[in-house]
């Protein structure tokens, strides 16, 4: 459970008294990058920088002594990989949200971080107002999808729409629900969320917290080893 | 319910009933305009003449036979007389007027007890006398199996024997010699078939029954004086084997296994038959013909009942196809034997006939078996082929499949290096720039701009390279996904929707981009020259089966949009796709359709303008 609730600028539907804020740490090697983002977060009320770390020694520290509630992490460090920071997060605060920030969403690595416990992600040349939204949006349990990571992860659990048998042998999507196979296989589609709603006669807003729901899940699936390597191999087969 | 096949098996069984009935009723004319000579004086050894009719069988052991006859002349004849004696089964001695004559037809091919034959013989003019003339014929003795015969005699010239005559050598000598080069002539085929397929149980049975039938019928009417005579024993002897090879041969028609004791009699019983003859416990000749072809009927006979079981309860076409010879030889034994032990009138003996007749519906048999095992290897031979044909083509297709998967393992590591490269390169650099410069405020706004849309254009070609055939639908996708946070950076609204888009194929990595270059130009156009609030882009199918992707916007339409270097660009680019651009203005905006087929076309050098 999060311990603080944020309201975002335009949630409408988040209308409670403003929480205490939001204890970020920010991982990031570039420094004007780093400053930018630093500047951003700092210039929005729901926010704390409790710190903005160029390595990860510096980003284990933050988190070892610093009680963190969202970690925003680049994946390549001069010293390691984002995905350990966001491990390290995770063993400390397990209801701590971690986000990834990337020059390019490319899917793998934004899957990785996925597996490893983060559940959104961020370009880095997003405008603020895109950034805030983007914490906002994933405090309230909303996570964002692109079309290429939905047609990973469908290839991955089996690559065949969900109406298709699928044959014996094969990573089943278990603990994925029709509708979360549904939408999955929508935005892979190309479907824009209102589409998505509309097709499968549910709330625009309520498809990013299924997203969600499913990064949790692929998440809690990485747990196993067996599982982990059968996804791996699927990934490498499709 | 009437088929050919029913008519053709009524059909079969008539004409066997007529042959067989056939042979009963048949009986060759006499000959008009000569003497018959009906009566005889008889006389055995030295015992009184009796008068007797003929035709006249005789068993008869003790010494030479004779018949007299005469007959009367009023008038020297014109022309030369002979004497003809249509059927006889013994040689003859002639004396005419108490002067011998000699029987040149003696001479025949066939002769022995079994086989009956035709005499004529020219009465010399200067034997001839006016009034009685006195023929005595005479037999000579014998260690005889079967009755002399004695048939009417008639005395004529030649134009009125003659064709009586050859009538009879035709049927009693010729044609047995034609039956036999059958016989021959089909045993030869049965034994190559044997020799080429020992395995086969019917093909063993047919070559040991046709050659033991050769071995008799060579020993039974062989008897060319040249001392054979004792082969025609043997050939009595080796009789019964026959009759079990005949049940043999039932057997092995109807696919049924062969008792064992079958074997033991087939050999056992002639040996035996042989043996005991030469040992003297089978005392005459007589004897062993009174042992021998008594087990060769009933050999037979047992034989006929299979086969005919066969026929009736199996339904085996083989079986129905054997039942006819197999009824005709035993019909022809019993005939025969009848008519040869005198119990039934007749003078034509049939056995020799039935052994083609019997052979050739083998022969049937062993055609109809070829035919249908060429016809199972034909369709064995099709099922093969087409076999083959589905595996070579699933291996071609698995080849295909293979080559395309590894095409795209290639073009995936390519691009994992090339977003690698460009993740810790190009893009990060281009990241700070925005970082630095939108720090600096408007001053360096261009700059910002600058590096923002290179950032754009990278990501547009990195995710390009992963797409694969029918993805166009996601490379769109991620185009709205980069579209998004420009168009919202100016505060223009974006309608987007492409579910309507039919499926693409043929989609590759180039055309793809080439498609999203179009769009990307004509939203900044749209942008530069609208200014457009809201933009609406739309995939749908065309009306002849292509593609189109509209861009609509609700800024003012420019003046120089419809012939601008932008545009020209567009449509050059989408004639690369064997697509086209249309532009046109609306009421309050603009809209700018692309068309392409559903199927794109190759190109390598996408993005070259």
């Amino acid at each position: 459970m999060r311990k603080r609730r944020v309201q975002s600028a335009d949630t409408t539907d988040e209308k409670s008294a403003i929480p205490p804020a939001c204890r970020i740490v920010l991982v990031e090697d570039d420094a004007p990058v780093r400053e930018r983002m630093a500047r951003i977060i700092g210039d929005w009320p729901g926010g704390q920088l409790v710190a903005a770390c160029a390595t990860l020694a510096e980003a284990a520290a933050a988190i070892r002594d610093n009680t963190v509630d969202l970690l925003i992490t680049d994946l390549k460090l001069p010293d390691g990989h984002g995905v350990q920071a966001i491990r390290m997060l995770h063993a400390r605060y397990p209801n701590a949200e971690a986000m990834v920030i990337s020059v390019l969403t490319d899917d793998r690595s934004v899957i990785e971080a996925i597996e490893a416990g983060a559940s959104g992600y961020l370009l880095k040349d997003s405008d603020p107002i895109n950034i805030i939204d983007a914490i906002t949006d994933l405090l309230a349990g909303r996570s964002p999808i692109s079309s290429t990571i939905a047609r990973t992860i469908v290839r991955r659990l089996g690559g065949r729409d969900p109406a298709a048998q699928r044959p014996e042998g094969e990573l089943a999507p278990d603990e994925l629900t029709p509708r979360e196979m549904d939408i999955l296989w929508g935005i892979a589609k190309g479907f824009t969320y209102s589409e998505l709603a509309e097709r499968l006669n549910i709330s625009k807003q309520t498809v990013p917290v299924h997203i969600k729901h499913v990064y949790r899940k692929l998440q809690a699936n990485n747990r196993s080893e067996a599982v982990f390597e059968a996804s791996r191999r699927g990934l490498i087969r499709l | 319910m009437i088929t050919p096949a029913r008519i053709g098996w009524f059909i079969l069984a008539l004409a066997t009933l007529a042959v067989a009935i056939g042979v009963e009723l048949f009986h060759l004319p006499e000959p008009r305009d000569a003497i018959v000579i009906d009566r005889a004086d008889y006389q055995v050894g030295s015992r009184p003449a009796q008068p007797v009719a003929l035709p006249h069988r005789h068993m008869s052991q003790a010494g030479a036979t004779h018949y007299s006859v005469h007959f009367d002349l009023a008038a020297p004849p014109a022309q030369p007389l002979f004497l003809y004696v249509p059927s006889v089964n013994r040689r003859l001695s002639l004396t005419f007027n108490g002067e011998p004559l000699f029987d040149n037809s003696d001479f025949a091919l066939w002769s022995g007890p079994l086989v009956r034959r035709p005499v004529m013989i020219n009465l010399p003019a200067a034997f001839l006398k006016t009034g009685r003339n006195d023929l005595i014929i005479g037999f000579a003795t014998d260690q005889v199996e079967a009755p002399s015969y004695l048939s009417k005699l008639f005395i004529g010239n030649e134009t009125a024997l003659a064709p009586n005559f050859r009538l009879r050598i035709l049927l009693e000598e010729r044609l047995k010699t034609m039956a036999l080069a059958a016989h021959l002539l089909l045993s030869l085929g049965i034994v190559l078939a044997y020799l080429f397929r020992p395995k086969d149980p019917l093909f063993s049975w047919l070559a040991a029954a046709v050659v033991a039938g050769m071995a008799v019928s060579i020993g039974f009417f062989t008897d060319l004086q040249l001392g054979l005579d004792n082969a025609r024993l043997y050939a009595i002897a080796l009789a019964p084997a026959m009759g079990f090879l005949f049940i043999g041969l039932a057997f092995a028609i109807l696919d049924l296994p062969r008792p064992r004791f079958l074997c033991a009699l087939i050999i056992g019983v002639p040996i035996a038959s042989a043996l005991g003859y030469a040992t003297g416990i089978i005392p005459t000749r007589m004897v062993l013909v009174w042992i021998d072809m008594p087990i060769l009927l009933a050999a037979t006979f047992v034989a006929t009942l299979i086969v005919g079981w066969g026929a009736v309860r199996r339904a085996s076409s083989d079986a129905r196809i054997l039942l006819a010879p197999f009824f005709l030889l035993l019909w022809f034994m019993v005939h025969d034997t009848a008519v040869g032990t005198g119990y039934l009138e007749g003078s034509l003996l049939a056995g020799t006939y039935s052994r083609p007749i019997f052979l050739a519906a083998l022969m049937a048999v062993l055609m109809r078996r070829l035919a249908l095992s060429l016809d199972r290897l034909d369709r064995a031979n099709e099922n093969l082929n087409r076999r083959l044909a589905e595996q070579e083509a699933e291996l071609a297709s698995l080849h295909q499949a293979e080559r395309a998967e590894a095409a795209r393992l290639v073009r995936e590591q390519e691009r994992q290096r090339l977003t690698r490269d460009l993740h810790d390169g190009i893009s990060g650099h281009l990241v700070s720039i925005i970082a630095m410069t939108e720090r600096s405020g408007d001053e360096h706004k261009a700059v910002e701009e600058a590096a923002r849309r290179a950032l754009d254009d990278l990501r547009l070609v990195i995710y390009s390279l992963d797409l694969g055939d029918r993805e166009l639908s996601l490379a769109l996708a991620n185009f709205r996904e980069r579209l998004i946070p420009q168009l919202q950076r100016l505060g223009v609204e974006l309608d987007w929707s492409i579910a309507d888009l039919p499926e693409v194929s043929g989609v590759t990595p180039s055309n793809a981009l080439t498609i999203l270059r179009i769009l990307q130009e004509a939203i900044t156009n749209a942008l530069k020259h609208g200014p457009a609030r809201k933009i609406v882009i739309r995939g749908r199918s065309a009306d002849d089966g292509q593609v189109a992707i509209t861009v609509e916007n609700d800024g003012h339409a420019q003046k120089a949009a419809g012939n601008g270097f932008g545009l020209d660009n567009m449509r050059h680019r989408a004639a690369q796709l064997n697509g086209t651009i249309s532009f046109e203005r609306l009421d309050c905006g603009a809209r700018l359709t692309l068309r392409v087929p559903s199927r794109l076309p190759n190109f390598q050098d996408a993005g070259a303008t």
